[in-house]
């Protein structure tokens, strides 16, 4: 059982470490003051020599009901404690790090998708604006008769197609030129 | 250990995304290019109609331009 207690290692708030065996075999918690003791020597040296925790019993009546051993196993517990929060501690940092770049990549991830599907559309109209400038071309040049392929909201004829050279040099091209004819880019 | 797991976790998707973003990225760039390509295309069609429509005389209408106005004596 002693053995069991000594091995314990627990980091709750300090109530499990603070916990020894007392002369009469009892499981009793160490008193706030030789917490406090014990803590103050801690913060010089969390791991005293054998000597310097003799020296401790001597220094500190409240300890000297305390057996050795569990003074020793204390610092031992007290030091395993510490450990266990710095990698807690750690694990938090990367999680906060982890989390934000995550964060940044995703926003980065919808802001491509939106940037390709804004391309392809674009890309889509120009093929068709094509088509349909070449059939004009052909038209005045052989005056043939060509079948206009009506698409909804789209004016045939030269206007359209005049409108669309003059917003070529702008961004956002075939939304500003879709506008212009009255055709909505996501119908094309 | 919950958050050891939570970070791999964490750490592999963010893995995944930034290969997604950066196979995003080239796509964005091949269809870029390849929008200007059209769009020069388109440009020089349209300068060409213009041009024609200009220059080159409607067949469809009746070529009076050509033909010797009738003489009144």
């Amino acid at each position: 059982m002693a053995m069991a207690v000594a091995q314990h290692r627990v980091s709750s708030s300090g109530s499990s470490i603070n916990k020894h065996f007392d002369a009469a075999g009892k499981y009793v918690r160490y008193t706030a003051e030789q917490v406090e003791a014990l803590e103050r020597v801690y913060a010089e040296c969390p791991k005293p020599s054998s000597l310097r925790r003799q020296q401790l019993i001597r220094e500190c009546p409240i300890l000297s009901n305390v057996d050795p051993k569990q003074i020793k196993v204390w610092f031992q517990n007290r030091r395993c404690r510490d450990k266990q929060r710095k990698e807690s501690s750690r694990l938090q940092t990367v999680n906060k790090k982890l989390s934000a770049m995550n964060k940044l990549l995703m926003e980065e991830n919808d802001r491509l998708q939106k940037q390709v599907s804004q391309l392809v559309c674009e890309n889509g109209y120009m093929k068709q604006q094509l088509h349909t400038t070449l059939a004009e071309f052909l038209s005045k040049a052989t005056g043939t008769a060509v079948d206009w392929v009506q698409m909804p909201g789209m004016k045939p004829g030269p206007d359209s197609v005049g409108i669309f050279a003059i917003s070529q040099s702008c961004r956002g091209v075939a939304a500003r030129a879709c506008g212009l004819v009255s055709l909505e880019p996501t119908k094309v | 250990m919950v958050m050891e797991k939570l970070n791999s976790n964490l750490y592999l998707q963010n893995c995944y995304i930034m290969k997604e973003n950066e196979r995003l990225r080239k796509k964005a760039q091949v269809l870029n290019q390849e929008n200007q390509a059209l769009l020069s295309e388109l440009k020089q069609k349209l300068s060409k109609a213009k041009n024609s429509a200009n220059t080159i005389p409607d067949l469809n209408l009746s070529s009076s331009s050509n033909t010797n106005p009738p003489s009144s004596s």
